[in-house]
């Protein structure tokens, strides 16, 4: 924290806060934060800052999903009004692609490198959180819909409510793989059943 | 302006009479060197032997070269007989061979053998056949050495021009009534041309010989000056340091060309550059660009330029002669001139990280303002920025208003 006392003694000015509470820190406002550097190791240090604020800019704003073409969550996590800077789409772009290289993002294999999506959490720990509540709320050995756990009722107050559908898919992967759980193909996505087992808890 | 005086690398020397006729084969009309009877071209200067209308045009540029032939040095202007005599006295000690002249000098340039190269264009090919080699050295270096061309008195431009303009009208009236046709004819009309243009060339440079007579006495007079100034201490010290440096900039006494070095030409020419360059280089913070220093070089040497070329190949010679200046090539192909240990890219990085780091909060440096704070070109700055960017010490701001360099500050920061 000592070292943040003297960042602010550069002069980078005091962190812009958001109105949704999110605070950014002040190398936000250091103007070379916004040009892809061209000396590797230089690279590397500034596209760890960007990808931690974005985590904690997702975590934030519960988002999952990075679009590339998405100018209005871009505008106010990319661009810096105040110092008239903002990452250019190739510049975010490469920064996602570090991301996914350390797996804390993943290209949407559709979407040619325009989508990612951001864990903010890891799929093994979604699966530690849900299954936990699965056991603790008594809906083991009975079959949930992926409905019920992204958007039901008794999962309003969760972290995973509303969470994305291809991070759940992910999670239930693990599940799956763990022998926690079992899944059954349904209509649609979001009737997509899966039943937890006791042996898991 | 070296048609003015007489070039030593030139020095051509003909044998034209002696030995031809008792040995078999085919003396050459040019150079006369003995060639086997099926041979058409000479071996050594690639005359053509056979055909009776060369053999005329040779005959005649040979007139023509001994013309030139007498201009030169006394010692040299008369090869026949001053040579030939003395390598047969030396050939009489050697106890081996007693005819004269045994050697031959091909002139492949002049009568157009192989194709000319540039290095081609200031020498001459000797062939000693039987010895005599030694003997001519000898004499060719004490040539050399007493300067023999030196001592030759000047012609006055005005005596030159003279001369020329009444030789062109003798022969431009004596042309008309012998009436000569076929290659002769044509020979002669080449020559009076050569002579037209030949006095142009006089006239025009004329001024710029005397530019050059005044141009030694002034670097003389700034020497005078100057080793004045440097035993009366007691002047005003800034004063005499500014007007030293003027001095500096403006002669190097005598200074290295192709006329006085010759072969070594560009070896001497690194020498004297790094003489002339190192405290100024050192000035200037132990860099400088390849441009400036053809500048301030040049300017330097008055009236005796040198082209870019001379100057590269000169500094591409410092390693070898274990100079202490390196020629330098940035990836972006700028050349600059640096000074050996002094001023290293560690140094030079730390310099501007602190640079940079001292600079008010949030601004950063264009090399433009480094150019201006540290007196060198903005070309230098900016490759002195790019290579401590690329030590990961600085790191950029591209945007509208251009290229900012900033404090690393993404290495240290924790969020």
């Amino acid at each position: 924290m000592s070292q943040a006392t003297s960042n602010a003694a550069q002069g980078l000015g005091q962190a812009t806060t958001l109105a949704s509470g999110f605070q950014f820190p002040s190398i936000h406002n250091f103007p070379p934060f916004y040009t892809l550097q061209p000396t590797a190791s230089t690279w590397k240090n500034q596209s760890d800052l960007w990808s931690t604020i974005i985590m904690r800019y997702y975590r934030h704003h519960r988002l999952y999903q990075l679009d590339l073409d998405d100018s209005t969550t871009n505008d106010q996590l990319f661009n810096n009004q105040r110092i008239n800077r903002k990452l250019k789409p190739e510049t975010i772009q490469a920064i996602v692609e570090e991301m996914v290289k350390k797996g804390d993002a993943e290209w949407d294999a559709t979407s040619r490198k325009r989508r990612a999506i951001i864990y903010w959490r890891r799929p093994e720990d979604w699966a530690a959180m849900i299954s936990s509540w699965v056991f603790e709320s008594g809906f083991n050995n009975s079959i949930l819909t992926y409905y019920e756990i992204a958007h039901g009722e008794n999962s309003e107050d969760q972290e995973f409510y509303n969470i994305h559908p291809t991070v759940l898919q992910k999670t239930m992967d693990v599940l799956v793989k763990r022998g926690v759980a079992a899944t059954f193909q349904g209509a649609n996505f979001e009737e997509m059943g899966v039943k937890f087992f006791n042996a898991g808890a | 302006f070296h048609y003015v005086e007489s070039i030593p690398t030139n020095t051509t020397i003909n044998e034209t009479s002696g030995t031809t006729n008792e040995q078999p084969g085919i003396a050459c009309p040019a150079c006369t060197f003995h060639n086997d009877p099926f041979m058409i071209h000479c071996e050594i200067c690639g005359t053509q032997l056979q055909d009776q209308d060369s053999m005329v045009f040779m005959l005649h540029r040979q007139q023509q070269h001994q013309r030139s032939i007498s201009q030169l040095p006394s010692a040299l202007s008369q090869p026949s007989t001053s040579l030939s005599t003395t390598s047969a006295a030396s050939d009489t000690t050697a106890g081996k061979l007693s005819a004269p002249g045994k050697f031959m000098a091909g002139m492949s340039n002049f009568y157009g053998g192989s194709k000319p190269t540039p290095e081609d264009a200031n020498s001459v090919k000797l062939s000693f056949r039987a010895g005599g080699s030694g003997s001519f050295q000898t004499l060719l270096k004490s040539a050399m050495g007493n300067k023999a061309w030196k001592n030759k008195p000047k012609p006055r431009p005005m005596e030159t021009v003279r001369n020329q303009s009444s030789s062109t009208t003798e022969s431009g009236s004596s042309s008309p009534s012998i009436q000569v046709g076929g290659i002769s004819g044509i020979m002669r009309t080449v020559e009076s041309n050569k002579k037209v243009a030949d006095e142009t060339l006089s006239e025009a440079f004329r001024d710029l010989q005397g530019l050059m007579d005044k141009a030694a006495e002034m670097v003389a007079l700034a020497e005078a000056i100057s080793n004045r100034l440097s035993k009366s201490s007691n002047v005003n010290n800034e004063e005499t340091a500014t007007f030293k440096t003027y001095l500096l900039s403006m002669g190097i006494a005598a200074p290295v060309t192709k006329d006085t070095a010759g072969a070594v030409f560009h070896k001497e020419l690194a020498r004297e550059l790094v003489e002339f360059i190192l405290p100024i280089v050192e000035r200037e913070g132990g860099t400088m660009s390849l441009m400036d220093i053809y500048c301030v070089f040049n300017r330097a040497r008055g009236v005796e330029l040198i082209s870019p070329k001379d100057l590269y190949t000169a500094c591409e010679l410092f390693e070898v002669l274990n100079l202490p200046l390196r020629l330098r090539k940035f990836d972006s192909g700028l050349l600059v001139i640096q000074t050996l240990a002094r001023y290293s890219d560690d140094e030079v990085s730390t310099a501007i990280t602190t640079r940079i780091q001292n600079l008010p909060p949030g601004s950063g440096l264009t090399a433009v303002e480094l150019a201006s704070a540290i007196q060198i070109s903005v070309a230098l700055a900016q490759e002195q920025l790019l290579m401590t960017e690329a030590r990961g010490l600085i790191c950029r701001d591209e945007s509208v208003e251009g290229l900012r360099f900033f404090d690393n500050l993404f290495t240290h920061w924790e969020i």
